[in-house]
């Protein structure tokens, strides 16, 4: 019977891999989390122009620092740490940049599959303009519970912090959400 | 949490969004569920957040297209190939790599001398730099970079390309050919510094200004 490899394992293997001398287990790591990294960044930054150009320089840093990385946390809490740190730079310096508007974005189609019963109530723009609106930690915090499906103790890994603060950080994200969207 | 403040609506109400998301402890999530049963006010409370988790998940991100998940581990191979040449650069951004892919190649052709104009391809030397400087490879490698436009590269034995412009004005210079829409190249290319305007014309297309 074939066994799925758990993800973290996998990467793990890989960055030895890559450490080891092998550069096409870098590409291996791209592909496995390339997708993630979009939204992650898409989610932060709103347009698909920014999420596109985050996302490549998040991959071209870590390219840079793989070979320092020890694995004190996972492949993907440092590759997400990146992303973070790479959006807050790019609010702080960037001036307005171009925008792709969306309807100019191929879109494929595929299902969404929802979490919860009564899914769907806000249209999507109402929402992600209530959510840009948040302060960057809770933000952050939010869209890493919520869209990237971490958990607490992975989220305060990725953001510094103790998982106090980041469930303290999700529960104002929500309560701020309610307000702005009027729920 | 265990308990902790769980004896009233206030507290109930902050163990919501746990339970909600299945991250509550079980005796928390017992507690909350009694609370729930005897409470409309809470169940209303609890419906809402429900409502707003479930918009929340259901927000998809627009998914490019399988061409962009394709072109995006070359796009990014040809970045870490770049930004080995200028790892000293400070001011290096986001377009840097493929600024200085360009400009490798660019700077390969004026070095090796001017070009010759289309329609006299010499025949392949096996020497990159040699071959860079024919406007047909020239054109071929910018294309690979960017895909999305179609660069003409004339030549004149009278003109050469000037010095390579300072990194940021590149920089600025080539984030010029990266837009949605070709047709704004060369509008946008008329409000670039003249040198760095002056350059990146005779580069692309030595006809024009």
């Amino acid at each position: 019977m074939a066994v799925t490899p758990d993800p973290a394992a996998r990467d793990s293997e890989l960055v030895r891999r890559f450490q080891a001398g092998e550069e096409h287990a870098f590409d291996l790591l791209v592909e496995g989390h390339r997708r993630d990294v979009y939204r992650l960044a898409y989610r932060l930054l709103g347009n698909h122009a920014d999420a596109d150009d985050l996302a490549q320089e998040a991959f071209l840093r870590a390219y840079r620092s793989l070979s320092r990385f020890r694995g004190d946390s996972s492949f993907r809490t440092w590759l997400t740490r990146i992303v973070l740190n790479l959006a807050t730079d790019s609010r702080k310096d960037r001036a307005v940049r171009r925008q792709v508007p969306l309807e100019e974005i191929p879109i494929r189609d595929h299902p969404v599959q929802p979490a919860f019963q009564g899914a769907g109530a806000f249209g999507g723009e109402v929402l992600q303009k209530a959510v840009r609106q948040l302060p960057p930690r809770q933000r952050e915090t939010l869209i890493l519970r919520i869209f990237q499906e971490m958990k607490f103790h992975e989220i305060a890994a990725v953001m510094g912090c103790t998982v106090g603060t980041a469930k303290a950080n999700f529960f104002h994200a929500l309560k701020g959400l309610r307000e702005r969207v009027r729920v | 949490m265990r308990g902790t403040g769980m004896n009233n609506c206030e507290g109930i109400r902050n163990a919501l969004p746990l339970l909600l998301l299945g991250e509550a402890d079980p005796p928390d999530a017992g507690i909350v569920s009694v609370h729930l049963e005897g409470c409309a006010a809470c169940r209303a409370e609890a419906d809402r957040l429900r409502t707003l988790l479930g918009s929340l998940t259901t927000a998809e991100v627009p998914d490019p297209d399988e061409a962009y998940w394709q072109a995006f581990l070359p796009r990014l191979r040809s970045r870490i190939a770049a930004g080995a040449l200028f790892a000293t650069a400070p001011r290096f951004r986001l377009v840097a790599a493929w600024a200085a892919s360009v400009a490798v190649l660019l700077l390969a052709g004026t070095m090796v001398g001017r070009w010759s104009l289309p329609g006299g391809k010499p025949a392949p030397t096996g020497n990159p730099a040699e071959e860079r400087s024919d406007p047909e490879a020239l054109r071929r490698a910018l294309e690979d970079l960017f895909p999305a436009i179609e660069v003409t590269v004339t030549g004149n034995e009278n003109d050469t390309v000037g010095e390579m412009p300072a990194a940021d004005e590149l920089e600025k210079a080539l984030d010029t050919i990266l837009p949605a829409e070709e047709s704004e190249i060369y509008t946008q290319v008329e409000d670039l510094p003249p040198d760095a305007r002056r350059w990146l014309v005779q580069a692309l297309n030595p006809g024009r200004g």
